[in-house]
């Protein structure tokens, strides 16, 4: 599959990386009547970067463009994309987190 | 705050024959040639879809296929996913109204030479405009908005009306000049422009008919979901059918009251009448 278009980079850092297309959302955008966004019951396993920044939401925008700002119980975070399965979701989760960003992946029904 | 556009197909027009809008404080030139005579005109409804309703001084009734309109104060309300196409008499133009939009007839005449000046107002919503060239100089179509009145001639193009008068337009076929505050811009075809109340027209920007919305922030805090994101600021922005105010950088917010399925429908509309929908699940 190779590399798709975008960078990202994390706070703080100068360099910028690459995001990889087999890390992709399995968020479906839906048919061309109607497009699904903000949360997916059916994907309930979200990978997570806490907090509330614009600058980051910005950057990972440039590879996971459904990314969002929303909050649960201990509070803001930027949902990056959600998966179906926990399996599914921890390699991207991984891979922002050897990118330096606090993600994790929750489970949000 | 006076806004005055001029879209024109090729080359700068005059301003004439506007007299009906003095009242708006735009100085308009008097020419004999432009008074008006009486001629049977109309606005021929040749297609609808859904609810239509006829405006008449102050009644109301269900528009039907082939109703005329010709006098001024009539006009076509559409409702929620309703549609209606205009024929103008002699089929130089014809105006396509989307939903939630409002139309009433401002003047219908013809003068001496034989030109048609038509005057018509949208409020708000979406419409879009093809005009045959005109092949009489003193043929007009004017289209006014609360932010200012369009002078088409032989042209396609569309408007998208917010409730605040920032207009969005976009030109398909000709070219557009929009004039506001003092300053003009041509809009070639391929392009477009923004026009916010108070200030001039934007420089032209290279068209894009595009209806993204991109989604930046849901919110939910207990019956109420704050929702923040952006799209083309020449575009209309409908949630639940109902017109939410877009910012000129393009951003919005909005707080609305989550639906019992906590799903919200949104749509954007772009000035061409290119739409997109979208479901917002809130978490």
């Amino acid at each position: 599959m190779g590399i798709v278009f975008g960078v990202l980079a994390t706070p703080g850092r100068t360099d910028s990386l690459e995001c990889l297309d087999e890390l992709a959302s399995a968020d479906a955008t839906g048919d061309q009547e109607l497009i699904y966004l903000g949360h997916r019951p059916n994907n309930p396993y979200v990978v997570a970067v806490p907090g509330r920044d614009h600058a980051l939401l910005e950057t990972l925008k440039g590879c996971y463009p459904m990314a969002f700002i929303t909050t649960f119980r201990l509070g803001a975070y930027i949902q990056v994309a959600a998966y179906e399965s926990h399996r599914s979701a921890k390699p991207l989760a991984d891979w922002l987190r050897s990118q330096q960003m606090d993600a994790r992946v929750i489970y949000r029904p | 705050m006076t806004i005055q556009w001029l879209l024109i197909a090729g080359r700068r027009q005059s301003v004439v024959g506007l007299g009906l809008l003095l009242g708006l404080g735009l100085a308009l030139p008097s020419i004999a040639q432009s008074l008006p005579v009486r001629v049977d005109r109309w606005l021929e409804v040749e297609s609808l879809d859904g609810s239509v309703q006829f405006l008449r001084q102050q009644q109301v009734s269900p528009a039907r296929l082939g109703l005329r309109l010709s006098r001024v104060g009539e006009g076509l309300q559409t409702r929620r996913r309703s549609s209606a196409r205009l024929a103008l008499d002699t089929q130089i133009g014809f105006v396509n109204l989307a939903e939630n939009t409002s139309l009433r007839i401002e003047g219908l005449q013809t003068v001496p030479s034989g030109g048609r000046i038509t005057q018509l107002y949208i409020e708000q919503g979406q419409a879009r405009l093809q005009t045959r060239p005109f092949t009489d100089p003193s043929t007009r179509f004017d289209l006014r908005t609360p932010a200012g009145i369009t002078s088409i001639r032989g042209t396609v193009f569309g408007v998208a009306v917010q409730a605040s008068g920032q207009t969005g337009v976009a030109a398909e076929v000709g070219a557009v000049e929009v004039s506001a505050q003092g300053k003009s811009v041509m809009v070639n075809a391929g392009f477009q422009s923004l026009v916010v109340p108070g200030e001039p027209p934007t420089d032209p920007q290279p068209l894009t008919d595009d209806p993204s919305l991109d989604l930046r922030e849901l919110l939910p805090d207990g019956d109420l979901v704050q929702i923040v994101g952006r799209t083309d600021p020449i575009n209309l922005l409908l949630v639940d059918e109902q017109q939410q105010p877009v910012a000129a950088n393009g951003e919005f917010s909005l707080e609305l009251p989550v639906p019992l399925e906590r799903r919200i429908r949104a749509t954007v509309v772009t000035p061409l009448g290119s739409r997109q929908t979208y479901e917002i699940q809130v978490p």
